[in-house]
């Protein structure tokens, strides 16, 4: 469809004779389709394949991986700064000192109400009767 | 006198379903699919480039490389859509940066045929002073008015049509083509009997 606008006889004559736009010839078109293809032949061979190789997946996904890596290096900071500032060995002698205190009131109530020949049955059988004091 | 046809917007619009065809084979490295697509368009690719860059070689060299980035986006091309549109606007803006860069304008000698043979010496000389004429004013304006001026007066391009290639507004069109005119109109003044 043309628009409102038409074209200028006067001046597209004026520009015509000046005009010196080559028609190509047939062979001279072929030449330069031949041209095309010989360029665009190692494209058209790598789209046959459909595969790409280890270098070319990297550089694409060299953004993404940048930034998962930044992003996990960053995690990882945050972790051993928080490892630094609460420390397991604050924990550690509290929590063992607890069980040992615990351990040692358990047998000496167990060993006050029965026999040493028993309190050796208690241990090694834990029976539910003693309380379940092997098991805590 | 050259003849030069009458370029119509798209001659293979009927055919979308064989372009449509042609490009998705081109996609799976389809050889002779490609081999197709470009001798559909060359013809009118090599026109093109030549009337952004107005020297024969460099035309062809800009076909080439059209078509080989052509080939290497065709990816995002959508093959529902027509493929002369995506190559006429990678020709013109490939074109247009290559003439940006290197600021040439066009110096080519004026055809042999400029004047009627049959005209008298005199009318002829005057015939030829004033296409002259034209002609600088032609080679004055920017590359991108002379383009717009050239394919709508000589190839039959729409406004909307050369707006779409050379992505911008109608508007931006019809401004550069009114102000090209206005030039050369005024240089050809004197071949229309009117006096400066």
């Amino acid at each position: 469809m043309r628009d409102a606008l038409k074209p200028d006889p006067v001046l597209g004559e004026a520009l015509r004779r000046l005009d010196r736009a080559p028609t190509l010839t047939p062979a001279e078109l072929d030449g330069l389709v031949a041209r095309v293809l010989a360029d665009a032949g190692p494209e058209l061979a790598h789209r046959r394949r459909g595969t790409i190789s280890w270098w070319e997946y990297t550089v694409a996904w060299a953004r993404v991986l940048f930034a998962v890596g930044m992003a996990t290096s960053l995690v990882a900071a945050a972790c051993l700064l928080w490892a630094s500032v609460v420390r397991p060995a604050d924990l550690a002698p509290r929590a063992a000192a607890r069980t040992a205190s615990l351990g040692a009131a358990r047998a000496a109530d167990v060993g006050a109400r029965i026999g040493p020949d028993q309190l050796l049955g208690a241990l090694v059988l834990s029976s539910p009767v003693d309380g379940g004091g092997a098991t805590r | 006198m050259n003849q030069h046809p009458h370029i119509q917007p798209d001659p293979f619009e009927g055919d979308a379903q064989v372009e449509r065809s042609l490009v998705e084979r081109v996609q799976a490295g389809d050889r002779s699919a490609f081999g197709a697509l470009v001798e559909r368009h060359m013809a009118r690719a090599f026109r093109l480039a030549y009337r952004v860059l107005q020297q024969r070689e460099d035309a062809e060299d800009l076909v080439q490389d059209a078509f080989l980035s052509a080939l290497q986006h065709i990816d995002a091309f959508d093959a529902r859509r027509p493929f002369w549109p995506w190559l006429s606007r990678i020709v013109v803006n490939r074109g247009l940066d290559l003439v940006a860069s290197r600021a040439v304008r066009a110096t080519e000698p004026l055809p042999d045929d400029l004047f009627d043979r049959g005209a008298s010496p005199a009318d002829a000389a005057e015939r030829a002073e004033i296409l002259g004429r034209v002609r600088h004013e032609l080679a004055l304006l920017p590359p991108r008015r002379r383009l717009v001026v050239q394919l709508f007066e000589l190839d039959g391009y729409s406004v909307s049509e050369i707006a779409e290639l050379m992505e911008t507004s109608p508007t931006t069109i019809r401004w550069h083509l009114h102000v090209a005119r206005r030039d050369l109109r005024r240089a050809l003044s004197h071949l229309n009997g009117d006096e400066d």
